[in-house]
């Protein structure tokens, strides 16, 4: 561990029950894809990006523990606000009880919109579309300049079969702690920044029906 | 020995089950007889079409991930499942008000590895109405906050060192114990390899929540030295999260936890703190309640007035038409 008092980012992931959260840090950070027990109060995950720490803190989706998470907003420097694609209510509450929280604690905090559980939901049966997406991750970041952001701030994930997964996460640590080509390679991680949902997403892993 | 001694060098696991049924049922006793000896059954009964499918779902989620690893949980028509189903829909029935809350799953799991479903539903109405107060689990959980604040200010006067340590590097005690109090350190310390969560319950369910500050401190303790040799805050939070999870030395915790940090804040001292914190956690709720309305009506003012502008530009218009 370097001689820093602080880590040099903090990330925070907010988001109802069950949505997947602690899924998606897992995910990213051990690679794995296993069964959470709820998450109370708050979980700490590290990871180092580079030479930097970054510090991700999982919140509990419990509606009780919301009046905590003061604590765990302080100086964020992004936001994850996760939802369910298949369960729409879950998007309606990222604006009626967690956009209140962000926009007391950390205006300059960059959020994204992260859809999870892709791999449940067909395509063709989802109810809330890739521009609906998009559209609140840009009406939750008005006021903050984005325009240095690889990717758009808003994604589509499984952390089941990992999509897109670590595409958040380095997304955020880029526009948060930027590293340079050479840093990039330095550290072993891959070189092209992320970009997929430039194009239109990909759907070859979405299978219809059985295989 | 005194019982309470006893306890604290550990029930028997043959008389575990027993002395805890005898611990939860002193405790509620003015209750049952009050609702009568049926009632969690009556309850059961009513859960088919009673009002309380806001908390049927958030349980049903919760059920699987409650003890995915003990055979007794593992399956979703397994006992163990229906039985947790059955407890936590039938307490958001007996208290509408508290109703369900994450945390308590892991309470009823527990008690269910010993008892059956009908103790299980009387040990969560002890936990939540007679260990706790009945603001412990409420909606913005103030009991278990204001315990958090009580328990700086004792970690502050015990462990003064520590204390600033923490403060210094920006960590907030409560990110790492508000779980050890929510949930009686279920998930926080060893299970298997040594007993010291059912070591710790039945400290709790015979003398109750003061036993919660006390091992928290002791686990502090006992990490005092790791914990300030740590000079940055992702050193130290990795530090608080893990060690409480190997704290396989039951011994040396229930000592340090009853001897070692004596003289330890008196009962009615603890008492007197948790009113105070709670009143001012009490109006900050009530002081954002009511902006809350405010803002509501604000909103539906100006919606109303929109309202009302459209209408008129309506009536002009089938008027002219």
């Amino acid at each position: 561990m370097s001689g820093k008092r602080k880590p040099d980012l903090k990330v925070i992931i907010m988001g109802d029950y069950a949505v997947g959260k602690t899924s998606l840090v897992c995910r990213y950070i051990e690679d794995k894809f296993i069964k959470h027990e709820p998450t109370i109060g708050a979980a700490f995950f590290l990871k180092q990006w580079g030479p930097y720490n970054v510090a991700v803190w999982d919140t509990a989706g419990d509606e009780r523990y919301t009046g905590l998470s003061h604590f765990y907003c302080r100086n964020a420097g992004a936001a994850i606000l996760a939802y369910d694609m298949s369960n729409p209510q879950t998007f309606e509450s990222l604006w009626a009880r967690f956009m209140p929280l962000l926009n007391s604690s950390t205006e300059k905090c960059l959020k994204i919109v992260v859809g999870t559980k892709m791999d449940l939901i067909p395509p063709e049966e989802r109810d809330i579309t890739l521009e609906e997406g998009r559209k609140l991750a840009h009406e939750l970041n008005e006021g903050l300049d984005i325009s240095k952001l690889a990717c758009e701030p808003y994604f589509e994930t499984s952390s089941k079969d990992g999509s897109h997964v670590s595409e958040v996460f380095e997304c955020i640590f880029q526009y948060c702690l930027p590293l340079s080509g050479d840093q990039r390679s330095k550290f072993g991680l891959s070189t092209s920044t992320v970009d997929l949902y430039e194009k239109e997403p990909k759907r070859a892993t979405a299978k219809k029906g059985c295989c | 020995p005194t019982l309470k001694q006893l306890v604290r060098g550990g029930i028997p696991d043959q008389y575990r089950k027993q002395i805890w049924r005898q611990l939860v049922y002193s405790r509620v006793q003015d209750i049952i007889t009050e609702k009568g000896p049926h009632y969690y059954r009556n309850l059961c009964n009513m859960l088919p079409d009673s009002p309380v499918t806001r908390y049927r779902k958030q349980i049903s989620l919760d059920l699987m991930r409650t003890m995915p690893s003990n055979v007794k949980f593992a399956t979703s028509g397994s006992r163990g499942i229906m039985d947790l189903q059955d407890v936590l829909l039938a307490f958001c029935i007996h208290s509408p008000d508290i109703g369900y809350c994450q945390g308590m799953n892991f309470i009823v799991g527990m008690a269910l590895l010993f008892m059956d479903a009908h103790d299980a539903f009387w040990t969560l109405v002890a936990v939540t109405e007679r260990y706790f107060t009945s603001n412990y689990f409420d909606h913005n959980l103030v009991g278990a906050q204001a315990d958090q604040q009580v328990l700086k200010d004792i970690v502050a006067e015990k462990l003064s060192t520590t204390s600033k340590h923490l403060d210094a590097i920006d960590i907030e005690i409560s990110t790492v114990t508000l779980n050890w109090f929510l949930a009686i350190y279920f998930d926080a310390v060893p299970f298997m390899v040594s007993n010291t969560l059912l070591r710790i319950w039945d400290c709790f369910l015979m003398e109750g929540p003061k036993v919660l500050f006390r091992f928290c401190l002791a686990i502090l303790k006992m990490n005092e030295r790791e914990i300030l040799m740590k000079n940055d805050t992702i050193s130290v939070m990795r530090h608080l999260k893990s060690c409480a999870k190997i704290t396989y030395d039951i011994e040396g915790l229930i000592k340090i936890a009853f001897e070692d940090l004596r003289p330890f804040p008196h009962r009615q001292a603890i008492k007197s703190k948790q009113a105070f914190y709670l009143t001012s956690l009490k109006e900050k709720y009530k002081r954002r309640e009511l902006q809350k309305m405010a803002f509501a009506e604000r909103e539906q003012m100006v919606s109303l007035n929109a309202q009302l502008k459209m209408g008129s530009i309506i009536f002009i218009y089938d008027f002219y038409e």
